[in-house]
């Protein structure tokens, strides 16, 4: 019996079913029962409960209640912790345990220094636009002048304010020009504050405000089209098996009137087809579909150049604009699961659903499970051949 | 890294011509609303008057209001909260008034009654200050205060409304301040346990902030009817916990409420726009 780890939130003294988001109570699950035939297990456990000795508390899974367990750290882990350094000031520290895991030859899927890179926003895009300027509005590093603001604006009716290392679309200015003063919109956990007919001079002391120490980016924003009247973007979740990359794309739209499609601040998954469909036709649905596919393929193998063999995943956020092209506006490195499973775990799944989960969440798991199953079995053939 | 450029802001931040201890942050908008509006935002302990200025002054351009924000300086305002009592602190009340004089000055515009905000501490100071200036006041906003003072005569300021000599020469018309329009703002399910170990004693030790304020709202509300008063005062719970001025304005939508409760709509929306007088800052 071999375990991977799935390095999470979690903690020993409750249910994991229980207190773990759909995403990764599915994710594990679905990973368990696809890896049990290569005798593979899942062994839950916290970052932050790692002993320099090498063992941790954690979970396995099974039929039954999952059953709580302390030992050795996996060599092969899946990564599905979230807020890992404020996570780890509770434990051995970050860069310590970063250290750590390297040293004893421990493998995190995705690799943190991955996560750093695409973390940080103004890196992802520069690493974009390295393979191809055109596919990556541009963006910078914001300065808090009034000058950067009218010069993005000079470029483009709309620009985005973000912070550099934001997730789940919070705490997102959007800013437009009006006939009178400008528009401002703020995204926060779900919330809007609407802004409109201010100078930029009040915007800017606003946002200076609001951002406190916090560094921003500023990125010349996309006109989108749109579905029923409501703005959308594509997901395109590039999946590794361990041979080759594939695509599942995931639409979410917006709720109308909203900046944003992202589902933290109200935005719903959508079937890709039917949306794109709606929006442009059936033969140019197909042709966007192209080009996100080849963009996506490119981008995916252009980050895998600095990380060979590691990436098992890479989610890339898309905006179409009025001319069909595709422009990235966001990378994720951990996009969790494709389509509907973040939604409700996998206990409370509806027959009705089935299809869904074929389209998106067995695609993308199976895939996920041939990667950690290659990288465990890899090493040990290794290791015969070496014998031999 | 290049250092960061800083665009001349929109809020000004002066310092009182009669007091160079006094300093303030004043914003002006370019397009004011046909009768005068004076917002007057006060900072809680953490005296964060930039962020107040900055964050409230999006909304007064919005509503054509100007925006004034005094800062008490712990130094020689530690009591603020309480208006400043004999020994410990100067007169926070008669600050603001020279505070506020000066501003109109500034404004270029006379208003004989001015929209009191307070958030924390600064609500503290805003529902006193309205309790003895009830005639200064057209509308108090109090929000996320961890204290009250009650409409009650019998027991001594701060606690009441009868005379202290700590505070010479202040008197509470109650009649007059119960008339006062005011929104009381609370956040979602704060435990605060500030307050003094001695009042802690008395059993009131883990009421929250926002039972503290519904208790004062109720008491307000048992001043009116008793005096045959239509009550003005109203409580709202924001919808999100307080965690401070910054995330109750950007998440609770504190300033958004304050706002439309002081002047209804932001002067674009308005259905039918009055001529708008037009005046720059003097």
């Amino acid at each position: 019996m071999t375990y991977v780890g799935v390095l999470c939130n979690v903690d020993v003294s409750a249910d994991p079913r229980e207190q773990l988001s759909p995403s990764v109570v599915n994710r594990a699950y679905i990973l368990d029962e696809l890896l049990a035939p290569a005798d593979i297990r899942v062994f839950l456990y916290c970052p932050k409960d790692v002993t320099a000795g090498g063992e941790v508390p954690g979970f396995v899974l099974g039929q039954d209640a999952p059953a709580a367990l302390r030992q050795p750290v996996p060599r092969v882990n899946a990564n599905c912790s979230y807020s890992t350094r404020r996570l780890l000031r509770q434990g051995m520290r970050y860069q310590p345990f970063k250290k750590w895991m390297q040293e004893r030859k421990n493998d995190v899927y995705v690799p943190y220094e991955f996560s750093e890179l695409v973390s940080n926003k103004l890196k992802a895009s520069d690493m974009v636009r390295s393979w191809n300027p055109a596919v990556h509005p541009l963006t910078e590093e914001f300065d808090g002048s009034r000058e950067q603001l009218e010069s993005f604006l000079g470029r483009s009716g709309v620009v985005f304010l973000k912070p550099r290392a934001g997730h789940k679309g919070n705490r997102i200015f959007v800013l437009r020009r009006q006939a009178r003063g400008h528009a401002l919109n703020y995204y926060d956990s779900g919330q809007i504050r609407c802004f409109t007919g201010v100078s930029l001079d009040t915007i800017v002391a606003l946002v200076d405000a609001a951002t406190g120490r916090d560094r921003y980016i500023v990125q010349e924003g996309i006109e989108s089209l749109r579905c029923q009247e409501a703005v959308f973007d594509v997901r395109v979740v590039m999946v590794h098996d361990g041979q080759s990359w594939q695509s599942i794309f995931e639409t979410r739209l917006a709720p109308r009137g909203s900046d944003l499609s992202n589902v933290y601040q109200g935005g719903s998954i959508q079937v890709p087809r039917d949306v794109l469909e709606s929006a442009v036709g059936e033969s140019e649905s197909r042709a966007i579909e192209e080009r996100l596919h080849a963009i996506s393929h490119g981008l995916a193998k252009h980050f895998e150049s600095d990380f060979p063999d590691a990436l098992p995943e890479i989610g890339f956020d898309f905006v179409i604009d009025h001319e069909r092209r595709p422009h990235v506006v966001e990378v994720n490195a951990k996009p969790g699961i494709a389509g509907i499973a973040s939604e409700r775990k996998l206990f409370d799944w509806t027959e009705e659903e089935r299809a869904l989960h074929e389209m998106w969440t067995y695609p993308h798991t199976r895939r996920l499970a041939s990667f950690l199953r290659r990288k465990v079995e890899v090493p040990i053939q290794k290791a015969g051949d070496d014998a031999a | 890294m290049t250092p960061p450029k800083r665009s001349r802001s929109a809020v000004t931040h002066r310092v009182l011509g009669s007091d160079p201890d006094l300093a303030y942050h004043l914003f002006v908008p370019e397009v004011r609303s046909p009768e005068p509006r004076l917002v007057v935002s006060i900072h809680g302990a953490s005296r964060n008057v930039d962020v107040h200025a900055k964050l409230l002054s999006a909304y007064a351009e919005m509503y054509g209001a100007s925006l004034l924000v005094p800062h008490f300086s712990a130094t020689k305002y530690a009591d603020f909260q309480r208006l400043g009592r004999v020994g410990r602190g100067r007169r926070a009340d008669l600050a603001l008034h020279r505070l506020v004089a000066e501003a109109t000055l500034q404004i270029g515009a006379t208003t004989d009654r001015f929209y009191l905000f307070g958030f924390s501490g600064g609500a503290q100071f805003a529902h006193r200050y309205a309790m003895a200036y009830p005639r200064r006041v057209a509308y108090a906003v109090i929000a996320n205060s961890g204290r009250y003072t009650l409409p009650d005569p019998e027991q001594t300021f701060p606690r009441g409304i009868r005379s202290t000599r700590k505070l010479p020469g202040l008197r509470f018309d109650l009649d007059a301040f119960l008339r006062i329009p005011m929104k009381v703002y609370v956040g979602k399910d704060i435990e605060a346990k500030t307050l003094p170990r001695r009042r802690r004693a008395k059993g009131d030790r883990d009421v929250p902030r926002a039972e503290r304020a519904r208790r004062w709202v109720t008491a307000m509300e048992e001043a009116c009817r008793s005096r045959h008063i239509d009550s003005a005062i109203t409580c709202e719970e924001l919808p999100d916990r307080v965690r401070s001025f910054r995330s109750s304005v950007l998440r609770g939508g504190l300033a958004e409420r304050a706002f439309q409760a002081m002047f209804g709509s932001p002067l674009a929306e308005r259905a039918e726009m009055p001529a708008r007088e037009t005046q720059s800052p003097a």
